[in-house]
Protein backbone atom coordinates (compact mmCIF):
# COMPACT_ATOMS: atom_id res chain seq x y z
CA UNK A 1 0.00 0.00 0.00
CA UNK A 2 1.68 3.44 -1.05
CA UNK A 3 1.90 6.10 1.25
CA UNK A 4 -0.63 8.49 -0.36
CA UNK A 5 -3.21 5.85 0.01
CA UNK A 6 -2.89 5.99 3.54
CA UNK A 7 -4.07 10.01 3.66
CA UNK A 8 -7.64 10.21 4.27
CA UNK A 9 -9.78 11.93 1.43
CA UNK A 10 -10.37 15.04 3.36
CA UNK A 11 -6.64 16.01 4.01
CA UNK A 12 -6.28 15.04 -0.14
CA UNK A 13 -9.19 17.43 -1.01
CA UNK A 14 -7.56 20.19 1.14
CA UNK A 15 -4.26 19.55 -0.51
CA UNK A 16 -5.38 19.53 -3.62
CA UNK A 17 -7.39 23.08 -2.51
CA UNK A 18 -4.12 24.16 -1.13
CA UNK A 19 -2.45 23.97 -4.49
CA UNK A 20 -5.24 25.47 -6.47
CA UNK A 21 -5.30 28.11 -4.07
CA UNK A 22 -1.35 28.91 -5.06
CA UNK A 23 -2.15 28.75 -8.54
CA UNK A 24 -4.78 31.33 -8.06
CA UNK A 25 -2.43 33.66 -6.07
CA UNK A 26 0.13 33.39 -8.70
CA UNK A 27 -1.81 34.59 -11.46
CA UNK A 28 -3.12 36.94 -9.35
CA UNK A 29 -0.07 38.57 -8.63
CA UNK A 30 1.53 38.53 -12.19
CA UNK A 31 -1.88 40.29 -13.30
CA UNK A 32 -1.71 42.91 -10.75
CA UNK A 33 2.26 43.62 -11.34
CA UNK A 34 1.08 44.20 -14.95
CA UNK A 35 -2.15 46.53 -14.33
CA UNK A 36 0.36 48.58 -11.93
CA UNK A 37 2.77 48.75 -14.96
CA UNK A 38 -0.18 50.18 -16.78
CA UNK A 39 -1.39 52.13 -14.28
CA UNK A 40 2.38 54.02 -13.97
CA UNK A 41 2.25 54.20 -18.26
CA UNK A 42 -1.04 55.45 -18.42
CA UNK A 43 -0.35 58.18 -15.72
CA UNK A 44 3.26 58.96 -17.16
CA UNK A 45 1.53 59.36 -20.43
CA UNK A 46 -1.25 61.91 -18.80
CA UNK A 47 1.30 64.00 -16.94
CA UNK A 48 3.44 64.67 -20.31
CA UNK A 49 0.02 65.93 -21.98
CA UNK A 50 -1.09 67.83 -19.71
CA UNK A 51 2.21 69.35 -19.53
CA UNK A 52 2.06 70.27 -23.54
CA UNK A 53 0.07 73.03 -24.80
CA UNK A 54 -3.62 72.99 -25.63
CA UNK A 55 -2.87 72.86 -29.99
CA UNK A 56 -0.56 70.16 -29.57
CA UNK A 57 -0.27 67.97 -32.57
CA UNK A 58 -1.46 65.12 -31.02
CA UNK A 59 -1.50 61.03 -32.45
CA UNK A 60 -3.32 58.06 -30.97
CA UNK A 61 -2.23 54.48 -32.09
CA UNK A 62 -4.94 52.60 -33.69
CA UNK A 63 -3.68 49.05 -34.62
CA UNK A 64 -0.47 50.21 -36.98
CA UNK A 65 -1.84 53.42 -37.64
CA UNK A 66 -1.85 57.16 -35.62
CA UNK A 67 -4.60 58.97 -36.10
CA UNK A 68 -4.42 62.71 -35.15
CA UNK A 69 -6.35 63.42 -32.16
CA UNK A 70 -7.43 66.43 -29.75
CA UNK A 71 -5.30 66.55 -26.65
CA UNK A 72 -8.41 67.34 -24.61
CA UNK A 73 -10.41 63.79 -25.52
CA UNK A 74 -6.95 62.43 -25.26
CA UNK A 75 -6.72 63.59 -21.23
CA UNK A 76 -10.72 62.37 -20.89
CA UNK A 77 -9.63 59.21 -22.32
CA UNK A 78 -6.67 58.50 -20.14
CA UNK A 79 -8.36 59.85 -17.05
CA UNK A 80 -11.25 57.22 -17.73
CA UNK A 81 -8.34 54.37 -17.90
CA UNK A 82 -6.85 55.74 -15.19
CA UNK A 83 -9.69 55.35 -13.41
CA UNK A 84 -10.35 51.62 -14.25
CA UNK A 85 -7.02 50.34 -14.07
CA UNK A 86 -6.85 51.84 -10.31
CA UNK A 87 -10.97 49.77 -9.68
CA UNK A 88 -9.55 46.93 -11.28
CA UNK A 89 -5.99 46.66 -9.18
CA UNK A 90 -8.44 47.39 -5.80
CA UNK A 91 -10.51 44.58 -6.68
CA UNK A 92 -7.57 42.46 -7.55
CA UNK A 93 -5.94 43.63 -4.04
CA UNK A 94 -9.12 42.34 -2.29
CA UNK A 95 -9.19 39.21 -4.29
CA UNK A 96 -5.09 38.41 -3.31
CA UNK A 97 -5.52 39.35 0.29
CA UNK A 98 -8.63 37.19 0.43
CA UNK A 99 -6.59 33.96 -1.20
CA UNK A 100 -3.19 34.54 1.29
CA UNK A 101 -5.86 34.02 4.12
CA UNK A 102 -7.43 31.50 2.73
CA UNK A 103 -4.14 29.57 1.84
CA UNK A 104 -2.94 30.72 5.56
CA UNK A 105 -5.94 29.43 7.15
CA UNK A 106 -5.67 26.38 4.65
CA UNK A 107 -2.17 25.54 5.83
CA UNK A 108 -2.68 25.50 9.71
CA UNK A 109 -5.62 23.43 9.02
CA UNK A 110 -3.63 20.74 7.09
CA UNK A 111 -0.34 21.57 9.51
CA UNK A 112 -2.91 19.93 12.12
CA UNK A 113 -4.90 17.61 10.46
CA UNK A 114 -1.28 15.61 9.27
CA UNK A 115 -0.04 15.65 12.53
CA UNK A 116 -3.21 14.42 14.18
CA UNK A 117 -3.16 11.88 11.29
CA UNK A 118 0.67 10.71 11.49
CA UNK A 119 0.26 10.80 15.07
CA UNK A 120 -2.59 7.95 15.39
CA UNK B 1 5.17 8.43 5.96
CA UNK B 2 2.08 10.11 4.44
CA UNK B 3 2.49 13.17 5.47
CA UNK B 4 6.25 13.14 4.44
CA UNK B 5 5.18 12.05 0.60
CA UNK B 6 2.28 15.32 0.88
CA UNK B 7 5.23 17.50 2.00
CA UNK B 8 7.32 16.68 -0.82
CA UNK B 9 4.27 16.83 -3.05
CA UNK B 10 3.51 20.31 -1.96
CA UNK B 11 6.98 21.53 -1.67
CA UNK B 12 7.27 20.33 -5.84
CA UNK B 13 3.96 22.09 -6.74
CA UNK B 14 5.34 25.35 -4.93
CA UNK B 15 8.38 24.87 -6.57
CA UNK B 16 6.76 24.48 -10.13
CA UNK B 17 4.93 27.73 -9.21
CA UNK B 18 7.69 29.79 -8.19
CA UNK B 19 9.51 28.42 -11.12
CA UNK B 20 6.74 29.70 -13.39
CA UNK B 21 6.59 33.25 -11.51
CA UNK B 22 10.43 33.56 -12.41
CA UNK B 23 10.14 32.42 -16.41
CA UNK B 24 7.39 34.92 -16.65
CA UNK B 25 9.74 37.78 -15.11
CA UNK B 26 12.62 36.67 -17.07
CA UNK B 27 10.71 37.11 -20.44
CA UNK B 28 9.70 40.38 -18.69
CA UNK B 29 12.92 41.48 -18.54
CA UNK B 30 13.70 40.46 -22.02
CA UNK B 31 10.73 42.44 -23.27
CA UNK B 32 12.06 45.49 -22.05
CA UNK B 33 15.69 45.15 -22.55
CA UNK B 34 14.62 45.02 -26.27
CA UNK B 35 12.69 48.12 -25.55
CA UNK B 36 15.57 49.98 -24.11
CA UNK B 37 17.74 48.96 -27.22
CA UNK B 38 15.11 50.45 -29.09
CA UNK B 39 15.24 53.83 -27.57
CA UNK B 40 18.77 53.30 -27.54
CA UNK B 41 18.61 53.23 -31.40
CA UNK B 42 16.33 56.20 -31.82
CA UNK B 43 18.65 58.49 -29.78
CA UNK B 44 21.63 57.17 -31.42
CA UNK B 45 19.72 57.87 -35.26
CA UNK B 46 18.08 61.07 -33.90
CA UNK B 47 21.91 62.78 -32.52
CA UNK B 48 23.30 61.68 -36.38
CA UNK B 49 20.95 62.87 -38.09
CA UNK B 50 21.06 66.19 -36.62
CA UNK B 51 24.99 66.20 -37.31
CA UNK B 52 24.19 65.96 -40.63
CA UNK B 53 21.38 68.28 -41.15
CA UNK B 54 18.01 68.38 -43.19
CA UNK B 55 17.73 67.01 -46.64
CA UNK B 56 19.83 64.03 -45.47
CA UNK B 57 19.07 61.08 -48.25
CA UNK B 58 18.12 57.91 -45.56
CA UNK B 59 17.49 54.23 -46.56
CA UNK B 60 14.14 53.40 -44.72
CA UNK B 61 13.67 49.68 -43.56
CA UNK B 62 10.02 48.51 -45.16
CA UNK B 63 10.96 44.78 -44.48
CA UNK B 64 12.67 41.63 -44.41
CA UNK B 65 15.86 43.62 -44.88
CA UNK B 66 14.77 45.88 -47.67
CA UNK B 67 14.69 49.34 -47.93
CA UNK B 68 13.31 52.30 -50.37
CA UNK B 69 15.07 55.84 -50.88
CA UNK B 70 13.85 58.82 -48.82
CA UNK B 71 15.34 62.30 -47.64
CA UNK B 72 14.94 63.86 -43.72
CA UNK B 73 12.21 66.96 -44.64
CA UNK B 74 12.16 68.15 -41.31
CA UNK B 75 14.88 67.98 -37.60
CA UNK B 76 13.49 70.30 -35.45
CA UNK B 77 10.39 68.57 -34.66
CA UNK B 78 9.88 65.06 -33.87
CA UNK B 79 6.77 62.73 -33.35
CA UNK B 80 7.21 60.96 -29.56
CA UNK B 81 5.55 58.02 -28.02
CA UNK B 82 4.50 59.00 -24.39
CA UNK B 83 3.08 55.55 -23.51
CA UNK B 84 -0.50 54.19 -23.85
CA UNK B 85 -0.47 54.66 -27.75
CA UNK B 86 0.16 58.15 -27.53
CA UNK B 87 2.34 59.85 -29.51
CA UNK B 88 3.28 63.61 -29.49
CA UNK B 89 4.60 66.20 -31.14
CA UNK B 90 7.47 67.73 -29.40
CA UNK B 91 10.82 69.65 -30.61
CA UNK B 92 13.58 67.54 -30.81
CA UNK B 93 15.68 68.90 -27.73
CA UNK B 94 12.18 67.97 -25.85
CA UNK B 95 11.62 64.96 -27.70
CA UNK B 96 14.74 63.66 -26.78
CA UNK B 97 14.42 64.60 -23.10
CA UNK B 98 11.10 62.52 -22.99
CA UNK B 99 12.56 59.52 -24.72
CA UNK B 100 15.53 59.61 -22.08
CA UNK B 101 13.27 59.38 -19.42
CA UNK B 102 11.11 56.95 -20.85
CA UNK B 103 14.24 54.51 -20.87
CA UNK B 104 14.91 55.90 -17.15
CA UNK B 105 11.38 54.22 -16.36
CA UNK B 106 12.46 51.13 -18.18
CA UNK B 107 15.69 50.59 -16.62
CA UNK B 108 14.17 51.28 -13.19
CA UNK B 109 11.17 48.73 -14.23
CA UNK B 110 14.01 46.00 -15.16
CA UNK B 111 15.87 46.27 -12.06
CA UNK B 112 12.73 45.60 -10.01
CA UNK B 113 11.88 42.87 -12.16
CA UNK B 114 15.77 41.42 -11.74
CA UNK B 115 15.56 41.99 -7.68
CA UNK B 116 12.53 39.88 -7.79
CA UNK B 117 13.97 37.35 -9.91
CA UNK B 118 17.09 37.40 -7.40
CA UNK B 119 14.35 36.69 -4.44
CA UNK B 120 12.15 34.13 -6.05
CA UNK B 121 15.48 32.23 -6.73
CA UNK B 122 16.98 32.12 -3.87
CA UNK B 123 13.26 30.62 -2.87
CA UNK B 124 13.28 28.26 -5.69
CA UNK B 125 16.95 27.10 -4.24
CA UNK B 126 15.43 26.60 -0.91
CA UNK B 127 12.91 25.05 -2.31
CA UNK B 128 14.51 22.63 -4.14
CA UNK B 129 16.56 21.36 -0.95
CA UNK B 130 14.22 20.88 0.78
CA UNK B 131 12.66 18.57 -2.20
CA UNK B 132 15.79 16.81 -2.38
CA UNK B 133 16.29 16.03 1.64
CA UNK B 134 12.10 15.14 1.52
CA UNK B 135 12.83 12.59 -1.71
CA UNK B 136 16.36 11.27 0.01
CA UNK B 137 14.43 10.28 3.08
CA UNK B 138 11.29 8.77 1.17
CA UNK B 139 13.54 6.67 -0.91
CA UNK B 140 15.19 5.32 2.66
CA UNK B 141 11.81 5.32 4.40
CA UNK B 142 10.46 3.38 1.47
CA UNK B 143 13.76 1.06 1.00
CA UNK B 144 13.18 0.50 5.14
CA UNK B 145 9.57 -0.79 4.81
CA UNK B 146 10.59 -3.03 1.33
CA UNK B 147 13.36 -4.49 3.89
CA UNK B 148 11.02 -5.35 6.53
CA UNK B 149 8.57 -6.80 4.86
CA UNK B 150 11.28 -9.24 2.78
Amino acid sequence: MSAERELPPSIKQRIARLQQLQQTLNVIIVERQRLEAELIEVKDALEELQKSPDDVMVYKAVGPILVQSDKQKLVEELNEKKELTETRLKLLEKQEQRTRSQLESLQKELQQALSGSSAS
Amino acid sequence: MASLEEHLSRAVAELQALERVISDLQSRVTTLRVLMNEYDGAISLLDELKKRGELTEVLVPIGGGNFIHAEVKKLDIVEVSIGAGIVLRKSLEDGKKIMEKRKESLSKAIELYENQIIQYAQKADELRRIVNALAARLREEQAKSQESRS
